[in-house]
């Protein structure tokens, strides 16, 4: 069904996000989603924070390394914990400050990141390693 | 201070309709704090789609979940339009909008009767989803499922509803608004009802919008947002979102009953306006490499987020959907911080859970 919704979107560093979404906040846009790609080949990941106003959406968009700290913004959205654990759990982000912690229990997963195909690389190259990354197994 | 005890709640508990786990930091009968924990039904359908081909996931969105499937497929088939920059003809916007409404009355009767059965009116429940099966009557006869309609492709749609059922259709829901009303007078108007939901679980506004709510929860704290606004066909036809005031849980069930006579009135107005034409537009290629699509749905629990992206062949990079109900979490702690434990059900049954969309 087509509709009237505008989508932009806004490159900015990591270190920009929750500066950015105090300025939202402020002008009355409500959260929608957190959420993270992965790119085969590619040891970034990139990090999407969206905003919505009416008929609005504004995504930030944002490159971060696997295991980056990015500042929490559940202080200003407090339902953002849920994304923020969520994206911690399946690609490896680290949120800082969050609201609520999980510290990486949220889901009850068999694999460390597995969405995030870099992790997967790690473990390939560090096979003959006694730490399985993948896994968290230690010999 | 009391002693504090933490009491888990769920995900498998009598009351509860979906396998939400909570854990109910407990001062004598009163919570203080309420911490949820998912991933009970966790299926990894995000990453599924880069395993499947983007028109083949479809289907698999529309599994996402057992009663708002209809709300999946749409909003991915029309996420990934926009990102190929395709428009869908007129005639499949209408039919679209047209399961989509009967979706949203029979998600709703679903959760009366769940409501009436967390609060022990057994009759009320089996009263409720008689009246559903009627709804799910009506969507097997126009698309041969009963609550998996599995009608949408890319580009559109590819079973019709004729001109000629419609007149039939628009009978069928008269006659079920007729029993409806009855039904949903005992929601309203019975003391023993009124006695469980009202001033209870109060979420004010400001409250409503600080903890990004959506749907009926944040509609009933006085909010008139939805999604709908900014969508064809319902731009076109006129329409408003019911609110209430009251931001409790008696405002939430008087969101949720409005909305179902709202709903088959839209039916009634997509059935009349239905423009004639081609079902589908022929889709072409595969998403472009880096190209990017976004869409929001109102689903009956709220509004749904679509995020796909493309990289030039036939799987897609990534498939995002956010739900109503991962947002409404915030949302629920808050409302069950304060309440006593016998009121917990009523709390948690008030946003609508749907586990299987919140958990993918």
């Amino acid at each position: 069904m087509a509709n009237s919704f505008k989508s932009t979107i806004v490159t900015i560093a990591p270190a920009e996000l929750h500066d950015r979404a105090a300025v939202y906040k402020a002008q009355g846009w409500h959260y929608v989603n957190t959420s993270a790609t992965a790119s085969k080949g590619s040891d970034t990941l990139e990090l999407m924070v969206t905003f919505a106003k009416g008929a609005v959406l504004e995504n930030l968009v944002m490159q971060v390394l696997t295991g980056e700290h990015v500042t929490s913004i559940s202080d200003l959205f407090f339902a953002a914990f849920v994304f923020e654990n969520e994206t911690h759990d399946l690609f490896g982000i680290n949120f800082d400050g969050l609201a609520i912690d999980f510290k990486g229990t949220f889901y009850q997963l068999s694999l460390n990141q597995p969405m995030n195909p870099n992790a997967y690389q790690a473990a390939a190259g560090s096979a003959a390693s006694k730490t399985d990354a993948q896994t968290g197994k230690e010999a | 201070m009391g002693k504090r005890t933490i009491i888990p709640f769920g995900p498998q508990h009598p009351v509860l309709p979906e396998p939400v786990h909570l854990d109910l930091v407990m001062e004598d009968e009163k919570v203080v704090q309420a911490i949820p924990r998912i991933g009970y039904i966790h299926r990894g359908l995000e990453h599924l789609t880069e395993k499947k081909d983007f028109k083949q996931m479809v289907f698999v969105a529309e599994r996402i979940c057992g009663i708002c499937c209809f709300g999946h497929s749409v909003g991915y088939a029309s996420a990934v339009e926009n990102l190929m920059g395709i428009e869908i003809p007129p005639r499949a916007k209408y039919l679209r909008g047209i399961w989509q409404e009967l979706e949203r009355i029979h998600s709703h009767i679903l959760w009366l009767g769940l409501l009436a059965d967390g609060f022990g009116f057994e009759s009320l429940f089996m009263h409720c989803w008689r009246l559903r099966e009627r709804v799910l009557d009506v969507l097997e006869q126009t698309s041969g499922g009963r609550v998996i309609v599995s009608a949408n492709i890319v580009g559109g749609v590819f079973k019709d509803i004729p001109n000629e059922q419609m007149p039939g259709i628009i009978e069928q829901l008269d006659s079920i608004r007729e029993d409806y009303e009855a039904i949903s007078r005992a929601f309203l108007d019975d003391q023993s009802v009124n006695n469980r939901l009202r001033e209870v679980g109060v979420l004010s506004r400001q409250d409503a919008v600080d903890l990004s709510c959506l749907g009926p929860m944040l509609r009933a704290s006085g909010v008139a947002e939805d999604v709908r606004l900014y969508e064809e066909p319902y731009a076109t036809l006129g329409f408003t979102p019911i609110t209430s005031d009251e931001g409790d849980c008696y405002a939430r069930c008087k969101v949720r009953i409005n909305e179902v006579t709202q709903s088959i009135d839209l039916i009634k107005a997509m059935a009349d306006t239905i423009p004639d034409g081609e079902l589908s537009t022929p889709l072409k290629g595969n998403p472009p490499a880096g190209s990017q699509g976004f869409y929001r749905v109102e689903q009956p629990r709220g509004e749904s987020f679509y995020y796909v992206r493309g990289n030039g062949t036939k799987f897609l990079d990534r498939m995002r959907v956010r739900t109503p109900t991962s947002m409404n979490l915030a949302g629920m702690t808050k409302i069950l911080q304060g309440c006593d434990l016998a009121d917990v059900p009523m709390m948690v049954l008030t946003i609508d859970p749907c586990i299987s969309c919140t958990e993918r």
